[in-house]
Order: C-alpha cells, then structure tokens, then sequence
C-alpha cells in the first residue's frame, strides 16, 4: 500500500496503540496536520497553547498511564519550545516520543525561515535522536524510537522529519511493535551476595525511588519491606509507589525528608537503594551519605553505579524482576527493636505546620483535607517549588502513578500540562494540579486548552504571593534579602479563570477548605482553586545543601 | 584528586551514523570529562566508526566515561584499553626551516628517528613520524632549535594486541 510519509507516521502511532498525541501546528507539519485530519477517528490530537504545554502533556500523560507520550511540533521555534518538556522527561526518564517537522530537504542548512537544528540542540536532553532523511526510512525509524523510550532506562526520543519528508511516497507494511530490549539480570553469584546481605543485616532500611514506578515493582518492595522487616522511605519520584498508610513507611529522604528517615538512614546496617541515582536532593552531600552502614544498589542503569554514592554490592537489572527473584529465597526476618526505634521516631518527629493566626491556611490542612475528600485516591500533578514538597509531605499516596512531578529538572511550569495529559489518559480519575502563583503564572495559558477540551481537573494554587522556595533559601542563607521573590503582581486569578472560561473559587481562610474544595470536586469541566496562604510558611524539615542528611533544620 | 589522575586510552565502535562523533564528544563536555585527543575513522565494515579517545581523569571519572558512552544508542562497544595489551601510536608531521647550514643537522636527526622527508623546499623540509607520544615529543624538541614552523599531530591510535579482542567484531 502507498503511503505519504505522514500517513505512514499515523500509520505507525498507530501500530504502537498510541490514541492521544498533543502537538500544535506549523508549516512544516501541515502535511501531518492534513494526515491527522483524515486519521481524526483513531487519533486524537489535543492542541495546547504552546508546544512546551504539549511535551508537558505527553509526559504527565506517560507517567500517569505506562504508556510513551507523543507530542508535535513544527520546525524552528515550535521545536525548540519543546525542549525544556524534554529534557523535563529525560531527567526523570519518561518515555515519550517528540516529532518536529523540519523544513524541506533541499532548505535544509540554509537557515532557511523556521530552520533549526533540532537534533543537535536536543541531543544533550534526549535518550536519542533520529533526522529522517528517506521516507523510505520513516516507518522503522519510527518503530525504534518508540522501542528505545520504553527499553532500559526509559526517555524521550525526537524524530525530526523534513517537510518533502512526509509528502513522499512509499510502500508500507504494517507490523508488531518492536518489544522494548530486554536487560538481563544479575549473575547468581551477585544474587546470592545480595541474600547474604539482606539475611544478616540488623537494621535494613529500604530506600526507593523513581525506578520501583517504572519498572512496575511496587508489589515486590511492598514484599520486600514485609519479609525484610524494614522500614521504607521513598523518594520524591517514588511517591505511591510504597503505600503510604502503611506502618512502615517512614515519608521522604532527603532535603525535605522526614526526621524519621534520616535517623534511620544514620542507625541502619544496611541501605537496600532500588531504582535510584542518588540525587543530590537525596544525598545532599554524597561523599557523607550512608557512611555508617553497607549500601546495595539495585538499579538498570550501569553508569548509576559509582556516580554518586559508592555501593557494597551493585545489581544491575530490572527492579521488579530482581526482587522477585529475591523474595522466594528470603526467609522472613524479625527486627523487632529496630522497628520499635523507627515507630518512636515517627512519633516523636511527625511532619508539622503552624499557622500564622487561628484562621489561617495551612498548605498541611489544604493537602489534607483534599486528601480525606478524595480517599487517597487522586492524581496529583505539581509544579516545582515549596508547594511540590508540601504536596509530596501531606498527601497519602497510595499507588505508583498517582504523584507526578517533575524531580530532576525542577521545571516550574510543567503541572498544568501534565495534569491536562493524566486526566486525558485517566477519565475516571480526579487529577489535581498542585500549583504555586509562581508557577501557575509560566504557563497559565493552558488553561484555555483544558477549557477548550473540557478537561475536568482542579487547578489548585497555593498563592502566597511570593516565589516560596526561593525567598526560603533567602532567609536561610541570605540574610532576608528578598531579591526579586515577591511577586506584587496585581492579578485576580479568579477574573483571570473566567476570561479563560474556567470557573473559580478563592480560599482565604480555614472554614472555606472544605466547602470550596468540594464544591471544585463536583465540576463537570475544569476549575481553578485560588488558595491564600502565608508568604512565610516554610517547608520542613530542610537539610542543606551540601550538610550531612543528619544536620536536619526542623524549626525556622 | 588531581593526584590520582592519569591518562586513559579508550576505544569506541560507533555505528557510523550522521552525528554520531558529535554524540560522542558531546558526552564529554556535558559531563565535564577531559578529552586529549581524539581519532575517528571508518573501519572495515562502512557501517562502523572506530573511535580512539585520550582522556584524563581518575579511576571514578574512566568508569563513567565507559559506562556513558555504553549508554550511547549509536555505540556498539567501548574499551579501556591497557597501555601493557596494546599499541598505541601517534602520527606527525613537521615543517622544520632549513638554513642552508643546518640541512644537514636536520636530516641527521631524521635519520636517527627514521622519520620520512616528505618535503623539500626553499629553507624548509616537511618531516613525517610515526611512533609512540613519547618518541614524538622527543623528537621535536631535538629539532626545536632549528626553528619548527608547524606541527600536526593526530592524536594517539591504539589497537589491542592479540585475537582475544577482536571477537566481539
């Protein structure tokens, strides 16, 4: 059958089961946007209002759902407008497939009008690039990006396709997906060193990140932490993927970790580190993390090994396929004092917030309560920022999929689309995005496309008139000189919603949580939730930077 | 740190794709990675690029730079090559000026590191080596005296010795 190269492009989402793309459209796509067209019934595409909305949205999309994200682009400015979403993704390692049209062959290095060398720009943020420079190349181009974003190490991958490129013709073929590579498991000796280790260790302490959601091991370390005996914490990337109602689990490590933890993470034998990288905002100073104890990392990633933090014994593969060939050969353990020392820590160092007067709001009080409103069972987006830590402190995840931030990068600007692309992929779902004025105001534009779709999410902002996380560090470390961190923009978020089409709501004091967060739950359609709270609420506990994890700051 | 730092001979075979040294060298300037040198050419099959990178660091910085480049979808293999297993070598050339009265100096020099005399022209002699960086360097600063108008240098090539290496082509 003769195909243009953009209905082979379809032709071949469509061979990946991909039903959702968000892009926005530009010359040098017209002929995919012309094939999207007439593919309307199998494909829905989503226009956001800026291309970086759309890599945003194929994220949130892909972190909510397991699934590879696509978004589209246009040459020149609509493709470098995706590269903060990308490199967004890679940092945390979502796949995700990005498509930029790209001027005609015969402009190409010409600096011909909206000409940019893409794959050039965007090799430092992608897991690969591919230039198609034969249609007859696109369709099996196309299948091996998909395949390398959801092999190993998952990320995004950009195909940039000159304009000529998809008006061509060629015969196409459809075929299966290429399974992502397999990555093979530890040698049994290696195996049999990390039973060892686990069968004599005293005080294990479980530490999981972003790995356990992405290979699927939430059962395993739920296991592991049960035969183990062993206290849990998660990472930001790993919130949901340990239960957190349950006993064991002991809230963050890191910067903004629990007391809890790093005490454990100061007291245990044995760190059992599962699908992460050692983040500085974990380690916060590497060369002092975990020195009083063995460490066993398990990660997919070889090049983790040694990066940041040295382990006794390093198992290569992926998470859920070593533990659960490491749970049938582990006899149950019983640390029955070590448990006792972590629940009198978890008392005595719960997470806590005052409020500035009786009336006030408390990002802990809203968390909550839009926590006990919707079970437990919501899908929270964030920004970056002191709302993201509050969101990942006070809300009790339950499930991998269910918290969606962006760790690495620290993109302010990323939680409206993604929320918008978790809803997409989650109709029965509630999706929140937890967002500061800051934040919201990057790409408050999005809210047009959520109205335009009728995309039933909650846009929640903590608005406190200041950039928090920031002016924070400012009173740490520089002496209250708030430079450039107070806002003062005089903008009604309310008005500014309804220009939008959006309805909205404002809290301004502790009575309204309930009764206002109810009421935006109920919506059909999209809603934006205007929280007050005080410029001067912190969040706590804080290591930092560069201090042992044990130099915990709990009151400022 | 700085005291444990050496230099590391490493081979790489790329699949021989547009960009693909761009990638490569990329790699290293991300992730703050000292390059000495570095030689590409195509290999026997058309398809592969082998590439040939000096690079400077410690014992922590080499495994990374192993394990980086293996992470790399166009690369197909990496080796930190041992300086004991394996012949390392360096290709110059060197345009030397040639008064009348130093020809022969110059020439003598030549001839005891038999390095080639491409070129021969009015007060100047182009003069071609092949040897490890050692002899190189050696070389040069015995013809520095006589006025060295230019000097390029490859940068080191290496094979490893033996067939155990080969298996994996």
């Amino acid at each position: 059958m003769k195909l243009t190269g953009a209905e082979i492009l379809l032709e071949c989402l469509l061979e990946q089961q991909v039903d959702t793309v968000f892009g926005y459209p530009g010359g040098a796509v017209l002929n995919i946007y012309d094939a999207l067209y007439q593919y309307a019934d199998r494909i829905r595409h989503i226009r956001t209002a800026h291309e970086q909305g759309a890599a945003h949205a194929a994220d949130g999309y892909a972190r909510s759902s397991g699934k590879t994200g696509v978004c589209i682009a246009t040459s020149g400015p609509g493709a470098t407008n995706l590269v903060t979403g990308l490199a967004t993704a890679y940092m945390d390692s979502v796949p995700m497939v990005a498509i930029t049209g790209n001027v005609a062959r015969p402009l190409l290095g010409l600096d011909s009008f909206q000409e940019v060398d893409i794959t050039g720009i965007t090799m430092p943020v992608t897991k690969h690039n591919f230039l198609v420079r034969e249609v007859g190349d696109l369709a099996d181009t196309v299948r091996e990006a998909f395949a390398i974003a959801q092999s190993g190490r998952k990320g995004p991958v950009l195909i940039d396709i000159p304009k000529d490129v998809t008006a061509a013709e060629c015969e196409y073929t459809g075929r299966e997906p290429l399974p992502p590579e397999d990555t093979p498991m530890p040698s049994e000796r290696r195996m049999k060193a990390a039973l060892e280790l686990l069968m004599h260790s005293e005080r294990p302490f479980i530490y999981a990140g972003g790995g356990v959601i992405l290979s699927e091991a939430a059962g395993e370390l739920h296991r592991l932490a049960a035969a183990l005996d062993a206290p849990v914490a998660c990472s930001l990337m790993c919130q949901g993927g340990y239960d957190q109602y349950d006993g064991r689990y002991v809230g963050m490590l890191g910067m903004h970790g629990t007391k809890t933890a790093a005490l454990a993470l100061h007291e245990c034998d044995l760190l059992v580190a599962i699908g992460t990288r050692f983040s500085d905002r974990v380690t916060c100073n590497a060369g002092l993390f975990a020195k009083n104890c063995k460490v066993l990392h398990i990660d997919i990633d070889t090049a983790e090994f040694g990066k940041n933090v040295d382990a006794a014994l390093r198992l290569r593969g992926n998470a859920r396929e070593i533990l659960a060939a490491l749970l049938p050969a582990l006899p149950q353990r019983e640390h029955g004092d070590w448990m006792a020392r972590i629940t009198r820590w978890q008392r005595e160092y719960p997470l806590v917030q005052s409020a500035p007067h009786p009336d006030a709001v408390t990002p802990k009080e809203l968390l909550e309560t839009l926590d006990a409103l919707t079970g437990s069972e919501a899908i929270l987006t964030t920004e970056v920022g002191q709302h993201q830590m509050w969101a990942a402190q006070f809300y009790r995840f339950r499930r991998p999929r269910q918290f969606i931030t962006s760790g690495g990068l620290g993109t302010m600007g990323f939680g409206l689309g993604a929320a918008m692309g978790a809803q997409l992929a989650n109709p029965g779902k509630q999706v929140v995005n937890i967002a500061g004025d800051g934040s919201f105001l990057m790409n408050a534009n999005e809210l047009s496309t959520a109205a335009r779709y009728n995309i039933p999410l909650i846009e929640l902002i903590l608005n406190n008139g200041v950039l928090g996380m920031v002016r924070q560090w400012q009173k740490l470390f520089y002496e209250n000189r708030f430079s450039h961190t107070t806002l003062e923009k005089p903008v009604d978020y309310e008005l500014l919603a309804k220009a939008y089409g959006v309805p909205a709501y404002t809290i301004a004091e502790r009575a309204q949580i309930e009764p206002v967060l109810r009421q935006a739950l109920g919506e059909k359609g999209p809603v934006l939730v205007n929280c007050l709270i005080d410029m001067d609420q912190n969040v706590l506990p804080m290591v930092p930077a560069g201090a042992p994890v044990e130099d915990i700051i709990l009151e400022m | 740190m700085e005291t444990n730092e050496k230099e590391y001979v490493v081979s790489v075979l790329a699949r021989n794709h547009t960009g693909v040294l761009l990638r490569i060298s990329g790699l290293f300037s991300r992730r703050c990675y000292n390059i000495m040198s570095i030689v590409a050419a195509q290999t026997e099959d058309p398809g592969v690029s082998q590439i040939i990178i000096v690079v400077r660091g410690d014992e922590r910085i080499i495994r990374q730079v192993d394990k980086q480049l293996g992470k790399l979808y166009d690369v197909i293999g990496v080796r930190v090559l041992e300086k004991e297993d394996s012949v390392i070598r360096e290709y110059l050339l060197l345009k030397v000026g040639g008064n009348a009265g130093e020809i022969d100096a110059i020439v003598n020099i030549a001839n005891m590191f038999k390095a080639s005399i491409l070129d021969v022209s009015q007060n100047t002699l182009i003069l071609e080596l092949a040897g490890d960086t050692h002899t190189l360097n050696s070389f040069i600063e015995l013809l520095r005296p006589h006025g060295i108008l230019k000097i390029i240098r490859t940068g080191r090539t290496a094979m490893e010795r033996g067939a155990a290496s080969e298996e994996t082509l």
